[in-house]
């Protein structure tokens, strides 16, 4: 690779390893499995980098399906839970790690796939072909998914009584 | 709260990264080293990746790195079954192997039919696609591995969703596929084993629709289900049911997997029938049932019954405009869904 592709790489992986590691991690619901999702995906993106016209729909599209496939292998499930998501809030002092714990609940209880497009287009800002892309779907398919996604969120944070105060994005594109 | 504070307070106790970019770029390094010496000595791509040096970071190994255990020489005795008598017919028992149970089958069409296979709870961890003769096409598989099942010849390859697939041939022509998730090879082979034909059964809906747009014809029918993969949580939301349409009907042949919504180059859409309860989109407590339907979103339409227990889901992919959506959804009539055994056939799906 020449050097101003390998420099180009690397300053593409460290601009993007931490939203990455979020993408996998929103995912699949594991900070261990997200990293080691990123470092595979990336590790595979690297001979491919001077071919790509769009390396960041690229690289989030190889993380969002390495997390999605982590999600799979029992022996993750014998892993320490340290780093895992909790099944469920646990008591603790400050109101502050509480909420995060409420909300980090709720997000976790939306199915990966509605958290995935979520991430994609609400965090990213993506849009509804280039999430396509990623999730390799229909746009139809990310339409619905972020419809059912938002709604299934709000249900859930207002049973801890957090109102989600976010339109669909159609809708919010349309009144401009 | 906005969908970005949630995800940035849900992620804020994010641990230090243990990779840095040094160590990705070094293991991008030895990939595409292995690669080129893969392709110079014949040595296959999956072994030299194998001998790479790990990074801070472990790259997992290659499923395939692992043997698939070998299903029992003898033969099993053969079986017919029966080739289904109509387009939305099912032909295929249910039945247990082991700790896991396939269901009665819930969605059929021209090309196959499938079901969800569950060990416990509501998740099916598999699914099983049983394919008409001539529609499943073996030799499309990804990077597909021999192995045999009951004496029957199979391969094991991999899916889109990057699931393992089992595929065997159960009758001279005809094979089936189990998709799983967690499951053990082991077990695999021994849920594939255990297919059996049933009796003829044609399916059945909840609903006729009076109104589909031009050249869009019925491809493939939920009986107790929700459309699509019948894997994981999804079939398990509505035991009414659906159907796809697409325009044009697609090939029944050349399939390495089924069809899903939005296949086809002019696109499709799909009812389904889901107790409201199960719906993301529910009316909130004392909302009335709308006089008429609405997209919540674009391709997104949904009504409800009378007494606001049922919704009617209409999802597209974009290419039918939403006006087009809800016409066709005014045009939906539901059966009395308390009897299924007075649902019209599926076949009977547009009235």
């Amino acid at each position: 690779m020449r050097r101003e592709d390998e420099d180009g790489f690397r300053d593409f992986v460290r601009a993007r390893l931490a939203s990455l590691r979020t993408l996998a991690y929103v995912t699949c619901g594991d900070w261990h499995t997200a990293e080691d999702a990123v470092a595979n995906a990336l590790a595979r993106l690297y001979p491919r980098w001077a071919r790509l016209e769009r390396p960041d729909l690229y690289a989030q599209t190889m993380v969002y399906r390495a997390a999605i496939d982590e999600t799979r292998r029992s022996w993750r499930r014998e892993r320490s839970a340290g780093d895992a998501f909790p099944d469920t809030a646990q008591p603790d002092p400050t109101d502050a790690t509480g909420e995060r714990l409420r909300v980090r609940t709720a997000l976790m209880a939306v199915p990966p796939k509605q958290r995935a497009v979520l991430y994609l287009r609400y965090y990213l800002g993506l849009g509804v072909e280039e999430a396509a892309e990623v999730l390799n779907c229909h746009a139809g398919t990310v339409k619905s998914q972020t419809a059912r996604g938002l709604a299934r969120l709000r249900e859930l944070l207002l049973t801890e009584a957090i109102d989600l105060d976010e339109q669909i994005k159609e809708w919010t594109d349309a009144s401009v | 709260m906005r969908v970005y504070e949630v995800v940035d307070l849900a992620t804020s106790d994010a641990p230090p990264l243990r990779t840095d970019v040094e160590a990705i770029v070094a293991a991008g390094r030895r990939r595409r080293r292995n690669r080129r010496l893969a392709i110079g000595t014949g040595v296959p791509v999956a072994v030299a990746v194998l001998a790479a040096t790990a990074i801070a970071v472990p790259i997992r190994l290659s499923r395939e790195a692992a043997p698939m255990p070998v299903a029992p020489a003898e033969a099993a005795p053969a079986l017919t079954f029966p080739a289904p008598s109509g387009p939305f017919t099912f032909t295929i028992k249910p039945y247990k192997a082991g700790a896991y149970r396939v269901a009665t089958l819930t969605a059929v069409g021209a090309a196959y039919q499938r079901g969800p296979v569950y060990k416990d709870g509501r998740q099916a961890v598999a699914e099983l696609v049983v394919y008409r003769p001539g529609a499943f096409a073996p030799d499309q598989l990804r990077s597909p591995k021999k192995v045999t099942v009951a004496g029957h010849p199979g391969w094991t390859a991999t899916s889109s969703l990057r699931h393992p697939v089992l595929a065997w041939e159960y009758a001279s022509g005809a094979w089936a596929t189990l998709e799983s998730v967690g499951v053990p090879q082991k077990d695999q082979i021994a849920i594939a084993a255990g297919l059996v034909p049933g009796p003829q059964v044609p399916a059945r809906l909840p609903f006729t629709v009076g109104r589909v747009p031009a050249g869009y014809v019925p491809i493939e029918a939920t009986d107790g289900s929700y459309p699509g993969p019948q894997l994981g949580d999804t079939p398990a939301i509505t035991h009414y049911g659906g159907v796809l349409f697409n325009n044009p009907a697609p090939a029944a042949t050349g399939l390495t997997e089924p069809w899903n919504y939005g296949i086809g180059r002019t696109g499709g859409f799909y009812i389904a029938i889901v107790p409201a309860s199960e719906s993301n989109y529910q009316l909130k407590p004392g909302e009335p049932r709308p006089s008429s339907p609405s997209c919540a979103s674009e391709a997104l339409c949904h009504w409800w019954s009378r007494d606001g227990q049922t919704q009617i889901e209409l999802v597209g992919d974009g290419k039918i405009p939403d006006g087009e959506l809800i016409r066709i959804l005014r045009s939906v009539q539901l059966a009395d869904l308390a009897h299924p055994e007075t649902w019209p056939l599926a076949s009977d799906v547009v009235k």
